[in-house]
């Protein structure tokens, strides 16, 4: 006797599973699900709206492709969020955008600029509203050069650890830890109000 | 004393009238008014042509509800009656044309032609309240829009 | 002032990523240099704000629209070439049945359409994509989708520019 899927309150699993067998409807019901969260991923590593729906439309196809491979070793939308992170940095690779950030760069390489910086005490009685302060966050990610962004959001979004984050990214730890820490460090700038040409 | 037609035979008289006046209604389709607008959607906060003004909020909610920008600016606007005679060209911009012919039962075969080529065609029954909308990307992520719709009365 | 490569190493250890010897190594440091101290405060404190804070974004298209895409381009890589996840038909052993009782029906609506021969017949438009749209140039591809919510019926055409 076959039982006909409640889709809407079924568990991600079991509509994984039938999609596995062919069920569009049931794939319709996991995009619709986690469609935005997949978007965001995409949007905040590429800060475009056009090639964020792209990439993350792309990474729901492929997924479609390579269901049968998902063998539930992580959470689905886990295994959706490394998809479109993949399909993101290969975009980001071919879009070659080292020349607008290419003094970033020279500084970071010299170790100079986060050097500069002072250290940043964060008043602890300030208290920002939750969605106020995701504003500004947002914000001031959008200030990093994408190599930078990437990785911090890597580390601190995905909790992926150093040396996967090295594996996608195509460099060596000691490159991811040096991006991490002027990320990190211009961050404290960024979200203490303060401007870096205000500290030369 | 005059004989009374039998009932059924009324009747059946009565039916076949109404037979024969609803095939000779449904053979001939009833006239539609149309309009047909053309439609830039952009986020810029102001249209490239300063000439160019917002669409109406019916039809802008419609678009902003499933499209991504946020503005839609009218490019042209035509009214027009479709008979079942033959089908109808409206220009919509110097590039732009669409050829709409009445297919009876409300509806309409949609024709678009860009820069002398059909582009695409649509066949779609027609409600009052409803639009038929073709569509499709333009330059610096702007988008154009055909939005035909029956005329409210 | 403490060299970069202890900074690193200094972040390393907020990050749990070094070994047992080298993070007590790192925890003395600590314990004796106000300037790793500091340093470390605001890395730490710098996490601690990035905690859950990255802003909720939503998609900006309805989800109509977006799984359209998604599904059309499915059926076009579908057909392009099978897919290692082709989907094995979810009903297959039950069209064995259905097909001859789809027949029957079939039969007998025909039956029933013949014996209202003063009806007019009805146009039929249904929404299929096979005679409702066409899309004639080479370079340029179409697909509908309805929102029933914005009462609206869309054919987005895609030009197919390299």
């Amino acid at each position: 006797m076959s039982r006909k899927l409640d889709y809407p309150s079924a568990e991600d699993q079991a509509l994984v599973k039938a999609a596995q067998k062919g069920d569009m409807q049931a794939y319709e019901e996991l995009v619709a699900r986690h469609r935005d969260k997949i978007y965001a991923r995409a949007f905040s590593m590429m800060r475009n709206e056009e090639e964020a729906i792209d990439l993350s439309q792309e990474a729901w196809v492929k997924a479609w492709q390579r269901l049968k491979q998902f063998q539930g070793e992580a959470s689905f939308v886990t295994w959706m969020t490394r998809i479109v992170i993949n399909l993101c940095l290969d975009q980001l690779r071919k879009q070659k955008r080292l020349r607008a950030e290419s003094i970033e760069q020279m500084d970071e390489e010299l170790g100079g600029v986060e050097r500069q910086m002072p250290i940043i005490t964060p008043n602890p009685t300030e208290r920002l509203e939750r969605n106020e302060l995701r504003q500004r966050i947002d914000k001031a990610l959008g200030q990093l050069s994408y190599e930078h962004r990437t990785v911090l959001i890597l580390h601190e979004f995905e909790d992926l650890e150093y040396k996967e984050i090295a594996r996608r990214m195509a460099c060596s730890i000691g490159t991811v830890m040096s991006r991490l820490f002027y990320a990190r460090r211009k961050m404290a700038v960024l979200l203490a109000g303060l401007k870096r040409e205000e500290l030369r | 004393m005059k004989r009374l037609v039998p009932f059924w035979q009324l009747a059946l008289a009565a039916t076949a009238v109404l037979i024969f006046y609803s095939c000779v209604l449904r053979s001939a389709p009833a006239d539609l008014m149309l309009q047909a607008q053309l439609v830039w959607g952009t986020n810029n906060d102001k249209p490239d042509d300063p000439k160019l003004k917002d669409v109406d909020q019916k039809v802008k909610d419609k678009l902003r509800g499933v499209f991504k920008w946020k503005n839609y600016f009218e490019v042209n606007r035509q009214d027009f009656t479709l008979t079942a005679s033959a089908p109808r060209k409206v220009k919509m911009s110097d590039l732009c044309e669409i050829e709409v012919q009445n297919l009876g039962n409300s509806s309409v075969e949609l024709k678009l032609y860009g820069k002398g080529k059909m582009v695409v065609r649509k066949t779609q029954r027609i409600k009052s309240g409803e639009l038929l909308v073709l569509a499709g990307d333009d330059k610096n992520d702007t988008a154009w829009f055909v939005v035909l719709s029956l005329v409210e009365k | 002032m403490i060299s970069h490569e202890i900074e690193l190493k200094l972040q390393a250890c907020l990050d749990g990523e070094l070994s047992s010897d080298e993070t007590r190594a790192i925890e003395e440091l600590l314990a004796r240099d106000a300037g790793a101290r500091s340093l470390f405060e605001e890395l730490r404190a710098t996490r601690t704000l990035l905690a859950g804070g990255e802003l909720e974004v939503k998609l900006p298209e309805t989800g109509e629209f977006y799984w359209s895409k998604i599904r059309r381009q499915i059926e076009l890589e579908d057909r392009r070439s099978p897919s290692i996840n082709a989907p094995e038909p979810v009903s297959a052993w039950w069209v064995r049945f259905v097909t001859p009782a789809g027949a029957l029906a079939a039969l007998a609506l025909f039956v029933v359409v013949a014996l209202k021969h003063s009806e007019p017949p009805e146009p039929i438009l249904a929404l299929d994509d096979s005679h409702e749209i066409e899309t004639p140039l080479e370079e340029t591809s179409s697909f509908s989708f309805r929102s029933e919510a914005a009462a609206m019926t869309v054919v987005w055409v895609d030009s197919h520019r390299e």
